[in-house]
């Protein structure tokens, strides 16, 4: 594994354009210019490395369910700082997960991999985006249609896209009520729509439903979506039953059946509809993707859970609830449960007395009332070369490996300038050989 | 490995829906601009319909209710997949003749009732089947309910049954009701609904975008 300088397409911007990719560029404090997807450089992988990461990538997912039924099973919730109002939703959506009945898209595994002569040689889990994981289109379209222009006879890990649309198509044939055409929904009954929902504005986010939502085009779903704020809370009351029931809604007044919400179940929980929404969930009155359960698997709780279930498995590295259990002189960062896109981490190392001796890095943000979980420090692969203004600097990346289902389709690789991945680190897309 | 062999890592196509931006959203969003509103009258029993209507044009209406209900309701191989749909003992059986001459057992819904719509114009569909006149032309078609409460004729959704499955059976008179020629659910005079929005949001507006 090996990062490569390239020059990049005169005319990128244009064909990530002509592709809808319109967050190519995003803006900040620290880099005006703003680039967001640099095809300057692409990390070059043999097919053993690749071969790896997949084996990686399926095995830490079928690790990370045997956690989530330990967290149900043992009731260790209050490790994860679950609201105890959000169980029972949890439990029913799990329970339903383990007949067969419940649908969950996709997840993406962040992990520390550089090949052979980084660490060990083996992928390390830094944490499990298993609820809202974005970087998605990059993956799935931008990389993939930079492979096809720049390197044709290339190969790239990346079947993210056509995995999406069979995953999709699975869920119709679970729910054909969802049918675009209605040939395919049951001869007499009504149709329903899928709903798709993020806060917006929010450019990035955006183009991430978006592209799913095509996904559930191309399966043949019929597609709706609406802004977080727009979705509405209908009291149906029928004077003659005197009954009462309660659903959310969509603009027109349809009422929303089944959800794809790129928003945290817990900052839905959080607000004001989030009881309504923990009600009907546990009630199987709606189908949200991603389900109840994952909120086990996106919490960074599960770091400490899996290591105590599988201690010293090659793809994990230690960690703990309580920094006190690393050994002194270890470099240990603490992680918020709810953290994300690298805020609020912080890294220290330890003494002999169990309290930290020096704070090495303290990433600013919102995160950290919920509490912290404690992971040792496992350092990602870094490469020194140019970057697209030509600049010598170090580039730390990460590797995204996507599941899809219960399978790993592909990866996609985030770098920075700084060893914390942030939500500005920039997206270089990979080939293998 | 040859290359024969080895699997293949990236996806043989990938769709550019997203050219067009929004645009493109919304081809699957609402359609039914050319929902017809149809005035009906709703009559659980010919009794029901007397009150409106002639002994004569009711009794009409209920046979062709009926001829039309074994055209086209639908049918399920057993009574429990029948009332899986329709409600328990909401389903009865119905002996069908095959083009080999044999007889095979299906259940259909139970009718229960008949539906007189208000036609602009006598509907081709029906032939000389609509009744009425002056006023405007009706034309019968039977009603089953499901489990759920929702009114069906054919196989075509008329929206929700205005009242419960058992006051309809039990109604000594008939109701009104708008129905939309294309299925989307029906104005219903007697329930109310009301809508709060904004109820999401408020922790997405304090961390921002909700990815990660």
């Amino acid at each position: 594994m090996h990062r490569q300088s390239i020059r990049p397409r005169p005319d990128w911007k244009a064909r990530m354009e002509a592709l809808g990719f319109d967050f190519h560029t995003i803006p900040t404090d620290e880099d005006p210019s703003g680039v967001y997807w640099d095809e300057s450089a692409c990390w070059v992988f043999s097919e053993a490395e690749i071969d790896l990461l997949e084996e990686a990538g399926n095995e830490l997912h079928k690790m990370c369910l045997a956690a989530a039924k330990r967290i149900i099973d043992e009731r260790l919730y209050p490790l994860l700082n679950i609201p105890a109002h959000s169980i029972p939703a949890i439990e029913a959506s799990w329970q339903r997960h383990q007949q067969g009945q419940e649908f969950s898209l996709y997840g993406r595994f962040d992990l520390a991999y550089g090949g052979a002569g980084h660490g060990d040689g083996m992928p390390k889990l830094l944490e499990y985006n298993a609820d809202t994981p974005t970087g998605l289109y990059e993956a799935a379209v931008a990389q993939w249609a930079w492979l096809e222009d720049v390197f044709p006879d290339g190969d790239q890990f990346n079947s993210i896209h056509e995995a999406l649309v069979d995953q999709w198509k699975a869920l119709l044939r679970a729910d054909r009520l969802l049918a675009d055409d209605s040939d395919r929904r049951g001869e007499w009954e009504a149709g329903r729509a899928l709903h798709l929902t993020c806060a917006m504005p929010h450019t990035e986010d955006e183009g991430t439903l978006r592209y799913l939502q095509d996904t559930a085009i191309e399966a043949g779903l019929a597609t709706k979506s609406i802004a977080l704020s727009d979705i509405g809370w209908t009291e149906e009351q029928d004077h003659l039953n005197r009954r009462t029931r309660s659903y959310f809604t969509d603009l027109e007044e349809q009422e929303i059946k089944c959800l794809f919400k790129l928003t945290p179940w817990e900052w839905l929980v959080a607000d004001d509809f989030g009881g309504n929404l923990l009600t009907l969930t546990q009630r199987n009155d709606i189908r949200v993707v991603e389900p109840a359960w994952k909120m086990l698997l996106s919490n960074k709780g599960l770091l400490a859970v899996l290591w105590e279930m599988y201690p010293h498995h090659p793809y994990l590295v230690e960690a703990h609830f309580d920094r006190r259990a690393f050994a002194a002189g270890t470099r240990v960062v603490a992680k918020p449960l709810l953290g994300r896109e690298g805020a609020n981490i912080s890294v220290v190392t330890m003494g002999p007395d169990g309290r930290p001796t020096t704070r090495e890095l303290d990433v600013a943000g919102p995160y950290g009332e919920e509490g912290y979980v404690y992971q040792a420090w496992s350092p990602v692969v870094s490469a020194r070369g140019p970057d697209i203004k030509g600049v010598t600097r170090d580039h730390h990346a990460v590797i995204g490996a996507w599941m899809v289902g219960d399978e790993c389709r592909g990866i996609g690789i985030r770098e920075d300038s700084t060893a914390v991945t942030r939500d500005t680190s920039r997206f270089v897309p990979h080939r293998f050989e | 490995m040859t290359d024969q062999q080895r699997k293949r890592r990236r996806s043989a196509h990938v769709s550019t829906l997203l050219v067009g931006g929004a645009a493109a959203l919304m081809l699957s969003g609402c359609g039914g601009d050319d929902v017809q509103e149809t005035e009906a009258r709703i009559f659980p029993t010919v009794e029901a319909c007397l009150v409106e209507f002639s002994q004569q044009e009711c009794n009409s209406a209920f046979e062709q209710a009926k001829q039309l209900h074994l055209q086209s309701t639908p049918r399920f191989d057993t009574a429990a997949a029948c009332e899986a749909s329709m409600g328990n003992g909401a389903c009865q059986p119905m002996v069908l003749s095959q083009p080999d001459g044999s007889l095979s057992n299906v259940f259909v819904p139970a009718l229960m009732g008949f539906m007189l719509a208000k036609a602009l114009q006598p509907p081709p569909q029906y032939g000389a089947g609509y009744i009425g006149a002056g006023g405007g032309y009706y034309y019968p078609r039977p009603i089953y309910i499901d489990r759920d409460g929702f009114m069906y004729s054919g196989r075509g959704s008329l929206g929700r049954a205005p009242v419960s499955r058992d006051s309809f059976t039990q109604g000594k008179t008939g109701f009104g009701m708008k129905t939309e020629v294309r299925g989307k659910s029906a104005q219903v005079g007697t329930t109310t609904k009301s809508t709060s929005r904004g109820g999401f949001g408020k922790s997405s507006a304090r961390f921002g975008g909700g990815g990660s």
